[in-house]
C-alpha cells in the first residue's frame, strides 16, 4: 500500500517536470491539430473524401474501418517506439533522484521499506507510461470515431502493449540507476535495452546467419533473455490493422516481457537492500 | 536471508522470463501477400499480340477521312455487335489456362471430364464431332448480349462437315451449318473465326460486318481497351440487371447516368478486376461512386456480422477511386479464395465414404 503512495508521489513529481509538461502539451497539440484539420466524408460508413489542411489526401472509397487500418498502424508504431525511447529518456532521472543524497536518507527516516520505495518507482513509472499511451491512443481513437464513426479500441490495445514493453525496459533501468546512481548510465541501458530488444524480437531469423557451432550459441544465449521488443511492436501493429495474431506466443511473450521486469526489481531491490545511506 | 531471496528470485524470475519469452519466439508463418497487378494500360507485349490480330483489311474510309490513317482490323472483333447499349466480353483462353487459376480450375475439368467420357459426353465428344479441342485449340471466346458467341481457333481445326449438320455458304468466306433438330447454330469465317449461337440472323450479321467494305461504326470494344485476361464492355442496362433486388436506387443511378462500363481481368497471380465506370455528367458519376462504395461498405459490414468470412475478405479489396468525370471500381480475388468458389469448390466434393455398416 505504501509503494502507491510512494507511486503517486513520483506522478506529482513528472507533473511538475518540464519533460512530461512538454509531452502532454505535444500529444493534446498533435490531437486538436489532427481534430481540427482533418476533414473526412463518410456515406453509409464508406469513407468517400479525406481532407487534411484542405488537401485532398485519400481518393479511394472504401469502408472507413479499412481506410483507416493503415493510419492505426503507423499510429500504433509511433506510439510504441516514440514512447519507448521518450520514456527511456525521460524516465531515466526517476531513480538517481530518488537516491539523491539527503533525500533518500529523509525517506528511509520515514516508515517506509526500502523495497516499496523501489516498487514504489516502478508503479509510478508504470502508471506513467500507462497515461501517455493511453492519453495518445485514446484521443486518436476519439477524433477518428467522431469524424467517421469507427471507434476501433485496437488502437488502445496495442498501446497497453507498449506500456508493459516500457515497463520491462524501466525495471533494468532503474536497477542500473540503483547500482551507478547515474540518470545517464540508466538512460543508456534503457536504450541499449531497446535496441537489443529489437534484435532480440528477430533472433530466430537473425540466428540463420550465424555458422551453426558456438556463435550461433552465444547468440542465442544471449538473446534468450532479453525482452522481444520488436516482436511486441509487430504484434501491437498487427492488433492495429486488424490483422490475425497468434494469441497464445503474444500471451506467452507478454507474460515473459512482466516477469523480465519483475526478474529486473527483485534484483534491483537486491542491490538496494546491500546499500549504506 | 532475505537479502539472498531477493537474488534467488531475481535468478528464477529471469529463467522463467525467457522461457515463456522463447514460446513466443515461433517463427510466423509468412503471410501470403495479395499479388494483383490491376490492368490499367495495355502492355508493350498486349500492343504488338493486338498488332498481330489485326488481319483484317481496313474499311472504307468515313467521308473525310483520309485513307492512310487507317489500319487492319482484328475480325473477332469486328463480328462483336455494334449496337449501343449490348455488352461483349472477351476471354484470352490462352492466357487464362496458363494463369494460376486457369491451371487449378482446368485440372478440374480435366478431371470432370474423364468422368463425362464414361458417360458418352464432354469435350472429347465435342471434338469428334466438331474438330475443335475446347482445351487446346481455342484461343479466344467472345461473348455478347446478342448471344453470339465469337472464337478464335487454331487454324483449320474447325471440321463442322463431320456432324452431318445441313450447311451453306454465306458471304464469300463465311459457311453456315444449322442443327437440324433444335436451334443450334455454327458458322466459320475463314479458317480462324467460329461463331456460335441459336440466332440465325445475329450470326449472319456477324459475318456481314466482317465482309463489309462500308465506313466502320464505333467498335464495342475499341482497339485501347484490348488488354488483360479478359476485357470487354458491360452495357449500364445490363449491370443495372445484375444487381440484386435491394440495390434498386444503385441500378437506377446506373441506368441513368452512366453510359458505360470498360472491364479489365488480370489472372497472372491472384486475380485482379478493374471496372471503368464512364458517364456524360461528372456529379452524377461521383454522385454514384459515392453509393457504390457505401454498398460495399454495408456488403461487408454485413457479411462479418453474418459471419461470411469469404465474402467479406473479398469485399476488403474492393475499392472505388473517383477519376475525373468516371470512376474505377478496383476488386481483388485472392487465389485460395477463388480455389473454392470454381468448379473444383469444397462444398461439391463428394463426401466422405461412409463406413460399413458393422456387422
Amino acid at each position: 500500500m505504501k509503494s502507491f503512495v510512494v507511486a503517486r508521489d513520483l506522478l506529482r513529481e513528472a507533473a511538475s517536470r518540464r519533460w512530461f509538461l512538454a509531452l502532454g502539451l505535444g500529444i493534446t497539440l498533435g490531437l486538436v491539430v489532427i481534430g481540427l484539420s482533418l476533414r473526412m466524408d463518410v456515406v453509409d460508413g464508406a469513407l468517400a473524401a479525406t481532407r487534411f489542411f484542405g488537401k485532398s489526401v485519400n481518393t479511394q472509397i472504401r469502408a472507413a474501418d479499412l481506410a483507416l487500418r493503415p493510419v492505426f498502424v503507423a499510429s500504433s508504431y509511433l506510439i510504441f517506439y516514440g514512447g519507448l525511447l521518450f520514456g527511456v529518456v525521460a524516465c531515466a532521472d526517476f531513480g538517481p533522484s530518488l537516491l539523491a543524497p539527503g533525500r533518500i536518507e529523509h525517506l528511509l527516516s520515514l516508515p517506509v521499506r526500502r523495497f516499496e520505495l523501489i516498487v514504489g518507482t516502478f508503479l509510478g513509472v508504470l502508471a506513467l507510461a500507462l497515461l501517455g499511451a493511453l492519453y495518445g491512443a485514446g484521443g486518436l481513437v476519439l477524433i477518428f470515431g467522431v469524424k467517421t464513426g469507427v471507434y476501433s479500441g485496437r488502437l488502445i490495445v496495442s498501446a497497453l502493449l507498449a506500456s508493459v514493453t516500457f515497463s520491462a525496459i524501466y525495471g533494468a533501468m532503474l536497477t542500473v540507476a540503483i547500482a551507478a546512481r547515474s540518470a545517464a548510465l540508466s538512460a543508456a541501458s534503457g536504450g541499449a535495452l531497446v535496441l537489443l530488444g529489437i534484435v532480440a524480437g528477430e533472433r530466430e531469423r537473425i540466428s540463420e546467419f550465424f555458422d551453426p557451432g558456438i556463435s550461433r550459441t552465444i547468440f542465442r544465449g544471449i538473446t534468450l533473455f532479453l525482452p522481444r521488443v520488436s516482436s511486441l511492436a509487430r504484434s501491437a501493429g498487427e492488433i492495429a490493422g486488424a490483422q490475425p495474431v497468434d494469441s497464445a506466443a503474444l500471451t506467452s511473450l507478454l507474460l515473459g516481457l512482466v516477469v523480465f521486469g519483475l526478474a529486473a526489481l527483485s534484483l534491483g531491490i537486491h542491490l538496494f537492500e546491500r546499500k549504506d545511506f | 536471508m532475505r537479502r539472498v531471496a531477493w537474488l534467488v528470485a531475481f535468478a528464477a524470475l529471469l529463467a522463467l522470463s525467457a522461457f515463456l519469452m522463447s514460446r513466443g519466439d515461433k517463427p510466423k508463418k509468412p503471410e501470403r501477400v495479395l499479388k494483383a497487378e490491376f490492368p490499367r494500360f495495355p502492355k508493350p507485349w498486349e500492343e504488338e499480340r493486338n498488332r498481330k490480330r489485326r488481319t483484317l483489311p481496313p474499311a472504307a474510309p468515313r467521308p473525310g477521312e483520309e485513307e492512310g490513317v487507317l489500319r487492319k482490323r482484328d475480325p473477332l472483333l469486328v463480328a462483336l455487335p455494334m449496337e449501343k447499349g449490348k455488352s461483349a466480353v472477351v476471354f484470352e483462353v490462352a492466357a487464362l489456362k496458363e494463369s494460376p487459376i486457369g491451371q487449378i480450375w482446368l485440372d478440374c475439368m480435366l478431371e470432370r471430364q474423364a468422368e463425362n467420357q464414361r458417360g458418352g459426353r464432354g469435350a472429347d465428344k465435342f471434338k469428334e464431332q466438331f474438330g475443335i479441342d475446347l482445351f487446346k485449340d481455342i484461343d479466344r471466346i467472345a461473348m455478347s448480349s446478342s448471344k453470339v458467341a465469337v472464337l478464335s481457333v487454331a487454324e483449320g481445326t474447325a471440321k463442322f462437315d463431320r456432324s452431318g449438320w445441313p450447311k451453306r455458304s454465306f458471304g464469300e468466306k463465311g459457311s453456315i451449318w444449322q442443327e437440324p433438330e433444335g436451334g443450334g447454330v455454327f458458322a466459320t469465317w475463314g479458317d480462324e473465326i467460329v461463331l456460335a449461337g441459336a440466332d440465325l440472323k445475329e450470326i449472319e450479321a456477324a459475318i456481314e460486318r466482317l465482309e463489309s467494305k462500308s465506313p466502320p461504326r464505333e467498335q464495342t470494344i475499341p482497339e485501347w481497351s484490348v488488354y488483360g485476361d479478359i476485357f470487354g464492355v458491360i452495357s449500364p442496362e445490363e449491370l443495372a440487371d445484375m444487381l440484386p433486388e435491394g440495390q434498386g436506387e444503385i441500378a437506377a443511378m446506373l441506368r441513368a447516368s452512366i453510359d458505360r462500363v470498360d472491364l479489365h481481368v488480370d489472372t497472372s497471380e491472384d486475380v485482379a478486376i478493374v471496372a471503368d465506370v464512364n458517364g456524360s455528367n461528372a456529379e452524377d458519376v461521383r454522385d454514384l461512386a459515392k453509393s457504390m462504395g457505401a454498398a460495399l461498405s454495408l456488403a461487408r459490414a454485413g457479411a462479418e456480422d453474418e459471419g461470411d468470412e469469404r465474402l467479406r475478405e473479398l469485399l476488403d479489396y474492393a475499392t472505388v477511386k473517383p477519376r475525373d468525370g468516371r470512376f474505377t471500381l478496383d476488386v481483388a480475388l485472392p487465389l485460395d479464395v477463388l480455389k473454392e468458389m470454381g468448379p473444383c469448390r469444397k462444398r461439391d466434393a463428394a463426401p466422405p465414404p461412409s463406413p460399413p455398416p458393422s456387422r
